[in-house]
């Protein structure tokens, strides 16, 4: 081979092995997924939070009872009247609740109290809202759920639960 | 027949220091393209590492704030989760607006907050007098609003669930804690 | 000499400058790459350790065992800088706000801190106390003691290197960075009782290594929990030579100096905290000084439970209000923590604490909004 040809030989060595070095390095940067801390975050306590927020708040349109008491009566013997009974009044509330955040944010949810496996009120689910939205925690992927017992003594506890279905 | 070998081996050697000369022309090409290449990913790396400040910022603002005496309630040392006292909230925010604690509190919270945006709105219960607007949107009460810099790209804002508790009626009403972020985009 | 020749040796020498040139600019190249890196490197550290401390820091009782690469850290608090930083590398993150309690030297594998919330008795904030397994803190009982030294052990988190030590025992030294011995001193009215340097290896140390804090009951029947006197000590020789006192209210504080390098570093985080203290003062004093008002206008009983006075003095407070300010008289947390911590402003704050505990039990019991 002539020397010519050699050295026209090893510059285009040089150069495919150049090529091939920006395609891994292509390949590698592209690929690499954006950071997603915040909305981790925010969706890991986001159903803890609620819940835990919801239970503490008071209704003024019924005597300031707070929605753990409702839930009390609700599952036990509902003497409280707002005048509506405890468990319309809570369905009321948490729903308007659920309209000004979770709806809001097009969050994918799934609520239920329940006592004994048995719901106490009917579950709220946003697919109720909009379809695509519609959560279903046994077959979905789900973020950390918030849960609470609310005491009904002596009946045991109600279990207040909020499924974050990931969409 | 001299004259012409000479100018013949003339020729040659312009050719052969052509050729090198080509071949460092290319290869400084080739370097120099690369160190473009170099900078430019460089530069996408440290704006997905701030991006991904912003909100590491924001999740440790949201922390901040969803612990701190200054808002929280408590009752006997024994602090409420989830909660903000919201006379501690007015006299945290007239804190910052203070003759005697203004600037200090703003230099000593910034180091805290940064360059963000905090502020709650009461969702429930819903329109009351004092917390909607005219046009019947939530009233945003801020605490802390510090985006200084029109050039800044922001986090996405953190919402918080939160007990708005007012001590004086033993009130408990449900709102939204917001942290919005914002930091200096690189160009 | 033939052309050929010179041909090759002009080609030799173009190489070499040519190699020359490309080698020096990819040494400087890769130079200024180590340098970024190294600084990338150390920063991410700083940034790993500020995201875990500021985590720490924003819980109470909370407690973080802080994987580092071999690295020194130093922690700096004076007048007008604190911060801490990569020993020698200029990186660094400032802490003008959060009382940090430290050695001044902190070098190894792992960084402990922990934090414990300081009551006055509103929560003002939380103290964040720094350390690694290379400092051993060694608590001197010599059952005189009422019972602080045990509590005082015992308020240390379990994960720090530390041990009770009784009279007969002596510390040993297991290749640690520092030790620090404390002591306890009931009252002894004017005359207080030399403290005696421990026997046995300890004494082989350099003196800087080894270092005391002896808490000081100040008067008769107080509570030293609540406030007292600290004294800090260093070895020199064989003895302790003192290089500071100060004074100290409630536990977390108390334990800022069992962990803070010396008197100065101490007194500076002390600072910090009584300037935190003092815009709570101010808040605290708008936000009943309104209930009360409220509480006054609706002819509630409760306002006659509040009392502003003891968090600020009205002048002080400022003139922008649309309430009655009220007359205050006497002294107020805020003036306490303008003065620093000295015997007579603990002893102080000690009273307005008692008032408050009062005070937010009637409203308690009255169902009355609280003060804490």
């Amino acid at each position: 081979m002539k020397r010519s040809q050699a050295e026209i030989m090893g510059l285009a060595i040089i150069v495919l092995l150049i090529s091939v070095g920006f395609i891994f390095y292509v390949a590698f940067t592209v690929t690499k997924t954006p950071s997603r801390v915040a909305e981790v975050y925010k969706y890991d306590q986001m159903g803890e939070n609620m819940v835990n927020a919801l239970l503490e708040i008071t209704v003024p349109d019924c005597e300031d009872y707070s929605i753990e008491q409702l839930i009390s009566d609700c599952a036990m013997q509902e003497r409280i009247r707002c005048p509506a009974s405890s468990c319309d009044e809570l369905r009321d509330v948490i729903e308007t609740i659920f309209e000004g955040t979770l709806n809001h944010w097009y969050v994918s949810y799934y609520f239920t109290i329940k006592k004994d496996d048995n719901d106490i009120m009917t579950p709220i689910n946003a697919g109720d809202y909009n379809e695509e939205r519609s959560c279903d925690p046994e077959n979905d992927e789900t973020e950390r759920p918030g849960w609470l017992p609310v005491s009904v003594f002596p009946y045991g506890d109600v279990i207040v639960r909020l499924d974050i279905c990931r969409k | 027949m001299k004259n012409r070998q000479a100018l013949s081996s003339s020729k040659k050697a312009q050719i052969k220091f052509g050729e090198t000369i080509a071949i460092v022309v290319v290869f400084i090409v080739l370097v120099f393209f690369g160190l473009i290449f170099f900078g430019s990913t460089q530069k996408e790396g440290i704006q997905e590492q701030l991006r991904e400040k912003v909100q590491l910022d924001a999740v440790s603002v949201v922390k901040e704030v969803s612990n701190m005496p200054e808002l929280h309630c408590s009752i006997a040392q024994v602090e409420e989760l989830n909660c903000i006292d919201i006379t501690k909230f007015a006299s945290f925010k007239r804190l910052f607006e203070s003759d005697i604690y203004g600037n200090q509190a703003n230099m000593s919270y910034i180091h805290y907050f940064g360059d963000s945006k905090i502020y709650y709105t009461q969702v429930y219960p819903a329109g009351e007098p004092g917390e909607v607007d005219d046009e019947g949107n939530p009233v945003e009460h801020v605490l802390w609003d510090n985006h200084i810099d029109e050039n800044t790209e922001s986090s996405d804002e953190m919402q918080v669930p939160v007990v708005l508790h007012n001590p004086v009626t033993d009130r408990r009403a449900f709102g939204i804690l917001f942290v919005k972020v914002y930091s200096r985009s690189i160009e | 000499m033939k052309r050929g020749a010179i041909q090759s040796m002009f080609a030799w020498i173009l190489m070499i400058i040519i190699g020359s040139v490309f080698i020096l600019f990819f040494v400087a190249f890769i130079s200024n790459q180590r340098a970024a890196s190294d600084a990338r490197i150390g920063s991410s550290l700083i940034n790993h350790v500020d995201t875990v401390l500021t985590t720490t820091k924003v819980a109470p009782n909370a407690f973080a065992d802080i994987e580092i690469p071999k690295a020194k850290f130093e922690f700096v608090c004076e007048e007008d800088l604190s911060l801490y930083q990569l020993y020698g590398k200029g990186i660094n993150k400032e802490t003008p706000f959060d009382v940090i309690f430290s050695p001044d030297i902190l070098e190894g594998r792992h960084l402990l801190a922990f934090t414990r919330d300081w009551h006055v008795p509103f929560k003002v904030m939380n103290f964040l106390y720094v350390t690694n397994d290379a400092v051993a803190y060694y608590f001197f009982d010599d059952l005189d003691n009422a019972g602080m030294i045990e509590d005082m052990y015992g308020y240390v988190h379990d994960n720090v290197t530390k041990e009770i030590i009784n009279v007969g025992q002596q510390p040993v030294n297991n290749n640690y960075d520092k030790i620090r011995i404390i002591y306890y001193q009931e009252y002894a009215g004017e005359e207080y009782p030399l403290i005696m340097f421990p026997e046995g290896e300890i004494r082989e140390l350099k003196d800087r290594q080894v270092t005391a804090v002896v808490i000081r009951q100040v008067q008769e029947m107080t509570d030293a929990h609540l406030y007292g006197q600290v004294l800090f000590y260093e070895k020199e020789g064989n003895t302790w030579q003192e290089k500071g006192s100060s004074s100290y209210f409630t536990t977390p504080m108390l334990l800022g100096a069992i962990f803070s390098e010396n008197k100065e570093m101490y007194e500076c985080n002390v600072r910090k905290a009584f300037k935190a203290l003092q815009m709570q003062a101010w808040m605290q004093y708008d936000r009943i000084a309104r209930i009360q008002s409220q509480y006054d206008d609706e002819g509630n009983f409760c306002g006659a439970l509040l009392d502003p006075c003891l968090f600020m003095d009205d002048e002080d407070y400022g003139a922008e209000n649309d309430f009655d300010v009220p007359d205050c008289i006497g002294n107020s947390y805020h003036d306490f923590a303008d003065e620093g911590p000295t015997t007579d402003t603990v002893a102080g704050l000690y009273e307005h604490y008692r008032f408050v505990i009062a005070m937010n039990t009637d409203l308690l019991r009255g169902n009355c909004a609280v003060i804490y």
